[in-house]
């Protein structure tokens, strides 16, 4: 499990990877993978490429993502769903509050 | 981490050779230690009796009682705690050496002693000894720990059962399983009647575990039954539900849950999923299983504005029953790390022959594929049943009924942007609550009333067509033609009139509702069959069955229902 | 008798660790000592003890080991290892032969008997320091 998280050039997009299970072992290092060190970016994307496995508490980090990104005025794309993980997400009607996207 | 007092121990030395036991008292003390002596094992038993001394240096060959002998009863005496045993020994049999070990010896030390060996060797056993000193400590401060966890967790427990039973999870058409600790999983369980006799039902599941899951139950549950008592729907609830978990919960916690309306009298369930796993309705009638699919997003995760209280309505008969389950069971992983899935859960839906096994069947399943029993699941089934043989309770009132109003009028005008969203009944129920003289009948009221509600509502300002209930998927269309006519709804009205006046010791109400819609034929409607097979029509044959006497009038728009009661005992 | 019945590097290591209880040390495993080799002795003019007696081989075989211990602990080195060729013969470790016995505990007698006269120079030479 790891967490790693990558600014773009002009600073606007944030993305974080997960490797491994997301659950709630990864807490801490996902908040700080977000968390500013300099200014807030203004979109997130979350790349579950390698996220074999996502449980609830994962679904209530995403959601402290969404708050910390404004709400319901968040940008934030979950990208590279696999089947299992999209079928968690798709459960609790994630969909509504995230843009979720197959592949990148 | 030896603190420097634990660094001076007590050393119980054992030998029966006195110019050695001289020697070795002098070296141990030398170090800092304090000394004890035995020159036999029967003695060396003694002295750790009485004194417990932290570390025992040992000669193996004694008179009276031997090394061996001693060591074994030593360590017996010191129970959990480690008491090392260095054996002073010039042996040099490997076989006599492995007596020393199987009597419980740690380690030894030859003679001639050699002080810095001695030292470095009573320090190293210090060490295991503090670090087993720890542990022992650690384990009995965790037990004592669960304990206490488990004293709250029993407190919290019977707490929170006094509010959990005091709805209606005992009917004899529910079938549930639960942990005893269901609450510390963050799963929870409710039913109640609401005033008009539907059966309300909740199953919830809170993220996490411990304390963090329980806390939500209570706030959630005060909710589902203030407002079911008082007669809300389920978006009404809903909305509740929601707003006040949204409000008091942190961000990252939220509840799956599914919410069921079960009308027995006009043989409907409204279904609500956010988050569980898919429910199922299961037929009576063979037809394939209905799945209760999760199209919401949970409780305590949307705003008010952004949450969707939208429900489907499903035809509920004798026979149906509602299955409903937390996560827990399709996603068991079995011993090779497969999930248990979707599909072997309706496996065992299908193969079902025994409705009140069902559960038991499930559970089966799930302990042959996962190759142990799981006991943190909740899974529920509901089944149909005559009204008549269930019904709810029925009220007790406490106040005596001298200050009870009997000649007033009321009227009330609810017109679009109000229709939208709220339900005036649960407030005009509470109204008509004050006449005592039809506390009675209060439930018979609360179904008449919404009946001619929903009718004003959905026939008369939505111009719905209660035709198309006539089969299951008409069934499915006419409510997602009320969602969709509702939500853009601009003009209309429903007005309801109220008017009591006494009559003799007793008295009557005539409630008129009046709406704006098209109005019905209302002389052809009546004049029809009752329509006991049919999904459509019930409503009307239930009004006419539970008031005194009712018409319509201004050409099918509006309805005048009455009300009597005799005196007051 | 060795040439050097008790080793001084030892002799001084224990004058170390007793400190004032040094003469007592001495005095203890002399006396301590006379006793076990008159244990030894008496047993050895014992009529029944023979070397085809496993009980009575066990008991010497004891003494013997005993001794070992303490002799090797005051330096006393020759002591004790006769002491362990005693100790051997006694637990069956090696064929016993009562002449070889018998042989080994005089010369347990005679060593000791010149261990004894350096501790007892030893306890003269405290006393006349204090």
């Amino acid at each position: 499990m790891s967490v790693t998280s990558e600014r773009s050039a002009d600073g606007q997009e944030l993305t974080i990877t997960i490797k491994g299970r997301f659950d709630f072992s990864t807490h801490q290092e996902f908040r700080s993978a977000y968390e500013p060190k300099e200014k807030q970016a203004s979109r997130y994307k979350v790349d579950l490429k390698d996220t074999h496995y996502l449980d609830s508490s994962a679904l209530g980090m995403l959601l402290l993502l969404r708050d910390h990104a404004g709400g319901e005025r968040a940008d934030i794309q979950l990208v590279n769903c696999n089947n299992d993980v999209k079928k968690i997400l798709d459960i609790s009607n994630f969909s509504k509050l995230f843009n979720i996207v197959i592949t990148a | 981490m030896i603190s420097s007092a634990s660094d001076r121990l007590t050393v119980l030395i054992a030998d029966d050779n006195v110019s050695d036991r001289m020697l070795l008292s002098a070296i141990v003390s030398r170090q800092g230690h304090d000394v004890l002596t035995a020159s036999d094992g029967a003695e060396a038993v003694g002295l750790f009796e009485r004194r417990r001394p932290q570390l025992v240096l040992m000669d193996a060959m004694m008179p009276v009682m031997d090394g061996f002998e001693a060591a074994r009863q030593i360590k017996t005496l010191a129970g959990d705690a480690l008491v090392p045993i260095i054996f002073l020994t010039s042996l040099t049999e490997g076989e006599d050496l492995a007596r020393c070990l199987d009597a419980g010896g740690d380690d030894f030390v030859a003679k001639p002693y050699n002080q810095v060996v001695l030292a470095a060797k009573i320090n190293a056993m210090n060490r295991l000894r503090v670090l087993q000193e720890t542990v022992l400590h650690q384990r009995d401060l965790i037990t004592r720990h669960h304990k206490y966890l488990l004293n709250e967790q029993r407190v919290a427990k019977a707490v929170f059962d006094q509010i959990a039973h005091s709805g209606c999870l005992s009917s004899r058409n529910i079938r549930y399983l639960q942990s005893p600790y269901a609450l510390f999983n963050g799963d929870l369980l409710l039913a109640a009647w609401s005033p008009s006799g539907n059966m309300h039902l909740l199953l919830g599941d809170f993220t996490g575990h411990g304390l963090p899951a329980a806390v939500g139950a209570m706030p959630l549950a005060e909710v589902f039954y203030g407002m079911t008592a008082k007669g809300y729907g389920l978006p009404e609830t809903l909305r509740e539900m929601n707003a006040k978990l949204k409000r008091i919960l942190p961000v990252d916690m939220f509840c799956c849950a599914a919410l069921l309306c079960l009308n027995f009298k006009q043989q409907l369930v409204e279904v609500w999923n956010g988050g569980l796993p898919d429910g199922y309705l299961l037929h009576g009638d063979g037809r394939p299983h209905t799945p209760l699919i999760s199209a919401n997003v949970p409780l305590g995760v949307l705003s008010a504005g952004s949450f969707d209280d939208n429900t489907q309505v499903y035809p509920f008969g004798p026979g149906d029953r509602v299955f409903l389950l937390s996560d827990g069971v399709v996603d068991s992983t079995g011993q090779d790390g497969e999930l248990f899935g979707a599909r072997r859960l309706q496996n065992v839906l299908v193969s079902n022959r025994n409705p009140a096994l069902l559960i038991e069947e499930v559970q089966w399943a799930l302990a042959r594929f996962r190759g142990q029993a799981r006991d943190d699941v909740s899974m529920v089934e509901v089944a149909f049943t005559e009204p008549d043989l269930l019904g709810p309770p029925s009220v007790i009132y406490t106040d005596s009924g001298d200050s009870s109003p009997l000649d007033w009028c009321a009227s009330f005008e609810y017109r679009a942007a109000t229709l939208k969203r709220f339900n005036p009944l649960p407030y005009l129920l509470q109204l008509l609550q004050e006449v005592h003289g039809l506390r009675m009948q209060s439930s018979e009221l609360y179904i008449v009333l919404s009946e001619l509600y929903s009718n004003a509502l959905e026939h008369g300002v939505l111009g719905l067509d209660s035709a198309l209930k006539r089969d299951a998927a008409g069934f499915g269309l006419y409510y997602q033609q009320r969602a969709e006519r509702l939500d853009c709804l601009v003009e209309g009205f429903i007005r309801i009139d109220f008017q009591i006046v006494p009559d003799g010791e007793g008295g009557r109400l005539t409630v008129r509702v009046q709406d704006s819609g098209a109005g019905f034929d209302s002389d052809r409607v009546l004049a029809l069959p009752p329509a006991v097979t049919q999904l459509s029509g019930r409503g009307l044959a239930l009004v006419r069955q539970l008031s005194d006497r009712c018409q319509w009038s201004d050409e099918g728009r509006t309805a005048s229902v009455e009300f009597a009661w005799e005196g007051l005992a | 008798m060795s040439n050097n019945p008790v080793d001084f590097n030892v002799l001084s290591t224990l004058r170390d660790v007793m400190e004032a209880e040094y003469p007592a040390l001495l005095q203890v495993f002399i006396s301590d000592s006379v006793n076990r080799v008159n244990d030894m002795t008496l047993l050895l003019r014992d009529p029944s003890f023979t070397a085809a007696s496993t009980a009575s081989l066990q008991r010497l075989g004891l003494m013997a080991h005993s001794f070992k211990g303490s002799t090797g602990n005051m330096g006393a080195t020759h002591l004790s290892e006769l002491c362990l060729q005693l100790e051997e013969q006694g637990r069956g470790l090696v064929a016993a032969d009562d002449a070889r016995i018998r042989r080994l505990v005089s010369e347990i007698k005679e060593e000791f008997y010149a261990v004894r006269k350096i501790f007892e120079d030893e306890l003269q030479l405290c006393h006349a320091s204090h």
